[in-house]
């Protein structure tokens, strides 16, 4: 589908805190480590609310606060089953003339708050809108999703374009089909996964048949984009899945977080794109692709109009310097693993 | 904590919103309904500013009973950047980088929560810049 917003302003959040995974193969196998470095870790005090807090208020202020018609949450670790996080930050930041949602889609429930908020601004139901991604993933102790599981949020303010806006987003597409590779049943604290079987027919399926799809509809190809994204489920996928699409290193890069960071679920592409804003210049395009269990993939064309206006703001990279690594008990404690 | 009294109040907590006097432009944290300074009674709600400065700070093993999971907790006291001098919890906070003159920024952080089926508390605490 043809699209006309404009991102205004980008906020990502990551937790200070970190665990290696040599830290939980550790506990539950003596030895060894997960397919990444480490992952990030919500303090004891943190939850999905919180983070996505703290994302849209950079991106809110670099926007330059405008009068926000919709703020949509895309989450599968809602701190309330029932009950929005999207009527909390109304509150939090005194929008209340607004639609507030939460969505769930696996990890991809950012990139839906995207589409559908791009899709009011094109069809000029609303003026300007607040996308959020926020999970505080969880994975079963000693499963293999513990390794990547993690914690974090990104945002977007989406406006109209004007000529002032940081990029515009101009295509989406999305391919969806009932596949089970990952799933959690009401009352269940972790998911259920079915290993090996998320790979082809779950991940690379649904990303190459959404990106395929795009390069239809728009006559696009990978080398008329400066920067691609992939979900990055672990360090891995994105990066093969970029190559049998025909994209190179240098274009996959810049979005690549993983290994130090995990995975975290609908924030995953939009903190890897606050990563490619980061560096991108005017005029470079970028491919975003995202992927959610159950299962779909939501893919958009993003072109670069000009850097940010705001003094105050720091590069995401340069925020991941600063962290503090803790011990499995300490995990377990904060993300309430231990049962009393 | 009382869910509705904490309902009423959510503007104190989640968003610093204290109080203005219209006459003599005196500032409130938390607000106030006459103004201490000149006794007018043109008060107007105001946003306190976000960033501030620590003044004075204390480091409680034994806190009350709906934060004892969370011990130790660290209490500051901030004078934000409009001059107003407010209590609030540490978040993140290393025990070494806890000054006197240290910076720090208002976020929203999880206060408490009744138990599994209840509110959560959220509000204000403050983080080290």
């Amino acid at each position: 589908m043809r699209l006309n917003s404009a991102i205004l302003g980008y906020g990502a959040y990551v937790p200070k805190y970190r665990i290696s995974t040599e830290e939980i193969a550790r506990i539950w196998f003596g030895e060894g480590s997960g397919p990444n470095r480490m992952k990030a870790v919500a303090s004891y005090d943190e939850d999905a609310l919180t983070m996505a807090y703290e994302a849209a208020s950079i991106a809110l202020k670099m926007a330059k606060y405008p009068e926000i018609e919709a703020i949509l949450v895309g989450s599968e670790s809602k701190p309330y089953a029932v009950k929005p996080m999207g009527s909390i930050l109304s509150d939090i930041f005194g929008f209340n003339k607004i639609l507030g949602v939460d969505l769930e889609f696996a990890c991809k429930g950012g990139t839906e708050a995207v589409q559908m908020i791009s899709g009011m601004i094109t069809s000029g139901v609303i003026k300007h809108g607040l996308a959020i991604g926020s999970d505080t993933a969880q994975g079963r102790p000693a499963d293999d999703l513990e390794y990547t599981a993690a914690s974090g949020a990104g945002a977007v303010v989406l406006g109209q374009p004007n000529g002032n806006e940081i990029a515009k987003i101009t295509h989406s597409v999305t391919f969806v089909t009932d596949t089970p590779d990952f799933w959690r049943r009401p009352k269940e604290h972790y998911p259920t996964h079915l290993g090996r079987f998320t790979g082809e027919p779950a991940y690379f399926t649904h990303i190459m048949s959404s990106v395929k799809l795009l390069f239809e509809e728009t006559g696009y190809k990978p080398s008329d984009f400066n920067y691609a994204i992939f979900h990055q489920p672990n360090p891995k996928f994105p990066v093969e899945v970029g190559k049998r699409l025909g994209f190179t290193d240098e274009q996959l890069k810049p979005g690549l977080l993983n290994d130090e960071l995990g995975n975290s679920y609908s924030a995953n592409t939009l903190v890897a794109l606050n990563a490619v804003l980061d560096v991108s210049k005017p005029g470079d395009k970028i491919l975003l692709s995202s992927f959610g269990s159950g299962a779909g993939s939501d893919t958009f064309v993003i072109e670069v109009v000009s850097k940010p206006d705001d003094d105050d703001y720091i590069p995401l990279r340069e925020k991941l310097k600063k962290y503090v690594e803790i011990d499995y008990a300490t995990y377990s404690k904060w993300r309430n693993k231990i049962i009393r | 904590m009382i869910p509705i009294a904490y309902w009423r109040n959510r503007k104190l907590y989640t968003r610093l919103i204290g109080s203005r006097c219209k006459k003599c432009g005196a500032e409130y944290y938390p607000p106030v309904k006459v103004c201490k300074k000149c006794g007018s009674t043109e008060i107007e709600e105001k946003e306190m500013l976000k960033t501030g400065t620590i003044v004075s700070f204390t480091k409680l093993t034994e806190p009350p009973v709906d934060f004892k999971d969370y011990a130790p907790i660290y209490l500051a006291m901030i004078r934000l950047d409009n001059g107003i001098l407010v209590l609030g919890q540490l978040a993140d906070a290393e025990s070494e980088e806890i000054k006197i003159g240290a910076r720090v920024m208002a976020t929203i952080r999880k206060w408490t929560e009744d138990g599994q089926s209840g509110i959560i508390y959220y509000g204000y605490k403050f983080k080290i810049i």
